[in-house]
């Protein structure tokens, strides 16, 4: 742990609420971008990576310097995301198919992350746009080691502490999300092929 | 020469240069001749590379400023924990007899998902619970139990977890009659500080009337006691004003049917450990532990909770629902467990054609259940004696 981390941690461990807002000031994003890609809309994003803060600030003396800081925060924010998305799918489960009332008439709950037409996606930003949806449809396990692998670059070893699952797993776990992002994805293969036979 | 299936299989792999040199050879050769597989190779590629190009979100505007502002309220809420914690030690000095307490509270204990897990260590009852946890006379006759590590003139001087927070003054004589016909734990501790299910009535002792009071002036609102429920989906629901003694006695309680308690931050049952304080305080008024205990301890966590805590009410696991459960949970470990030996066995047998493995992990992975990774769970089945275990989850709401 660099020095300075350590100083400004020691004061965290007092109370010091301004050293804790210099500690985590360079993991904000990355925490908010971790539950905006795990969660999938900002609001909710927003919401819990304010409550991981708070909560890393309220149990700071735990923190026992075994694996890095930063992993220790990443690890209660990957967390605290997987229980609101398990909080979801219990209330969720009962609602899917519930039609929503606006004030002129009923319409049909649309199903979030649905894909849109291929002829809508023509553009290499769009294939981004695309790959987004389609992250968003995969299971939560799935969801969680695609978005620290393939989208935050984060390593093996360092998404096994995060998980605390042993590295064996991780990896099959990141084989058996990608596959299942390649089947999410398939209808539009010619798309993505397209980009190198162009 | 590789066959397609084969060389997809490695697609992964090769596009991280993680493959070693031959194997890293064969698919550029591969792929090379075969369109079909490069097609697959391309497209990989190309997942991989967008995936790399999604770009991070900017934080909202008022990210700060609402962290900010949190973080100032967090900072109060210590503050105020740190001046009672300081209150009531002067407290304890004084009258020998104070537990700390905390702001208006409810934990939420779940019993949860009924996760079945297979643990090598047997978990014992003590062999002599009077021997661990004495049944001591009290001056006015009345039974009270102390912790074993207690000291006999800290036994009376009321101890950190406010077991014996009541236990200080006698009680009037109705009072008396009343704990008489009340239901009593191991050692009715909490009948001066607790409200009666039944009749609805509190009752407290000269203590707790201090206590409440200095309640009241922290918090703006009249103490209310220590009530608990099981509920229909096993969730063990304690609403309390004074949660450090009631997680006490719950730590208590699970010790004492036969379990240890560690403090962990994450919550995944391991080979070897019982019981995890999962430290989710987001805010004081929770408190996430899980246990593992076994099934058949379910009923004496019921008896135990009831004789600790006057008015418990059980609307959870009944006999029958037990009995499911255990019979099928059985079942399907016995299942698991006899096709992740013979998958084990094939995974021995097989190495070192990691294709194979790779494949097997998966089909065992898919086995286990969702909070129990396969690792820990392999280790267990392994090794087990064969009991069934139980999780117990006290999470967030």
């Amino acid at each position: 742990m660099p020095e300075n981390e350590k100083i400004l941690l020691d004061r965290c461990c007092t109370g010091d609420a301004a050293a804790f807002e210099a500690l985590i000031s360079s993991y904000q994003k990355k925490v908010y971008n971790i539950a905006y890609r795990m969660l999938g809309n900002i609001d909710d994003a927003s919401e819990i990576a304010q409550e991981v803060f708070i909560k890393i600030f309220r149990s700071i003396r735990q923190f026992k310097g075994e694996a890095a800081f930063s992993t220790w925060v990443y690890k209660i924010a990957v967390n605290m995301c997987l229980d609101e998305l398990r909080k979801r799918k219990k209330s969720r489960s009962v609602y899917i198919d519930e039609a929503v009332r606006l004030e002129d008439g009923e319409v049909e709950k649309q199903i979030p992350g649905e894909m849109p037409s291929p002829e809508e996606m023509t553009e290499k930003n769009e294939l981004r746009g695309i790959v987004e949806n389609a992250i968003k449809l995969l299971d939560e396990k799935h969801r969680c080691v695609v978005v620290l692998r393939d989208i935050q670059g984060m390593s093996y070893e360092e998404i096994a502490q995060i998980l605390n699952c042993p590295l064996g797993t991780i990896k099959s776990r990141i084989n058996r999300a990608r596959a299942a992002l390649r089947d999410i994805l398939n209808p539009q293969k010619e798309l993505f092929i397209g980009e190198y036979v162009k | 020469m590789r066959g397609c299936n084969s060389i997809r299989k490695l697609l992964s792999e090769y596009l991280e240069n993680s493959l070693d040199e031959s194997a890293s050879n064969a698919v550029s050769e591969h792929i090379y001749n075969c369109e079909a597989c490069r097609k697959e190779y391309l497209f990989e590629k190309s997942i991989r590379e967008n995936c790399r190009q999604i770009q991070d979100v900017e934080l909202p505007g008022d990210f700060c400023d609402r962290l900010h502002s949190g973080l100032m309220d967090a900072v109060k809420d210590i503050q105020k924990e740190e001046s009672k914690r300081r209150i009531f030690n002067i407290d304890r000095k004084r009258i020998g007899v104070f537990s700390s307490v905390a702001a208006g509270i409810i934990i939420f204990v779940a019993l949860g998902r009924m996760t079945g897990i297979l643990f090598d260590s047997v978990l014992k009852l003590p062999e002599d619970m009077n021997k661990e946890y004495g049944v001591y006379e009290k001056p006015d006759g009345t039974q009270e139990m102390a912790a074993k590590d207690e000291s006999d003139s800290d036994q009376w001087a009321g101890t950190e977890n406010g077991l014996l927070m009541a236990a200080s003054q006698p009680l009037s004589p109705e009072e008396q009659e009343r704990q008489k016909n009340a239901p009593r734990g191991m050692g009715g501790m909490d009948q001066a500080a607790t409200v009666n299910a039944t009749g609805g009535e509190t009752l407290r002792s000269p203590d707790m009337t201090e206590e409440s009071l200095y309640s009241i002036a922290m918090n703006g609102a009249e103490a209310e006691d220590t009530q608990v429920y099981i509920e229909r989906d096993s969730h063990v629901l304690i609403e309390t004003n004074d949660p450090q003694t009631a997680e006490a006695k719950v730590r208590n309680i699970i010790e004492r049917i036969g379990a240890s308690i560690s403090d962990e931050q994450i919550v995944v049952p391991r080979k070897g450990m019982d019981i995890f304080i999962a430290g989710y305080e987001s805010n004081d008024a929770r408190k996430d532990i899980v246990a593992v205990l076994p099934y058949d301890k379910y009923q004496l966590l019921t008896e135990e909770l009831s004789s600790m805590f006057p008015g418990f009410v059980n609307n959870g696991l009944n006999e029958r629902d037990l009995t499911f459960y255990v019979k099928e949970r059985e079942q399907e470990l016995v299942r698991n467990s006899e096709r992740i030996e013979e998958l084990e066995n094939k995974r021995v047998n097989m190495q070192p054609n990691t294709d194979v493995m790779q494949l097997i992990l998966n089909e065992i992975e898919e086995l286990s259940t969702e909070n129990n990774e396969i690792s820990s769970w392999l280790d267990t089945v392994k090794s087990s004696s064969g009991k069934v275990y139980v999780v117990i989850t006290i999470e967030p709401r």
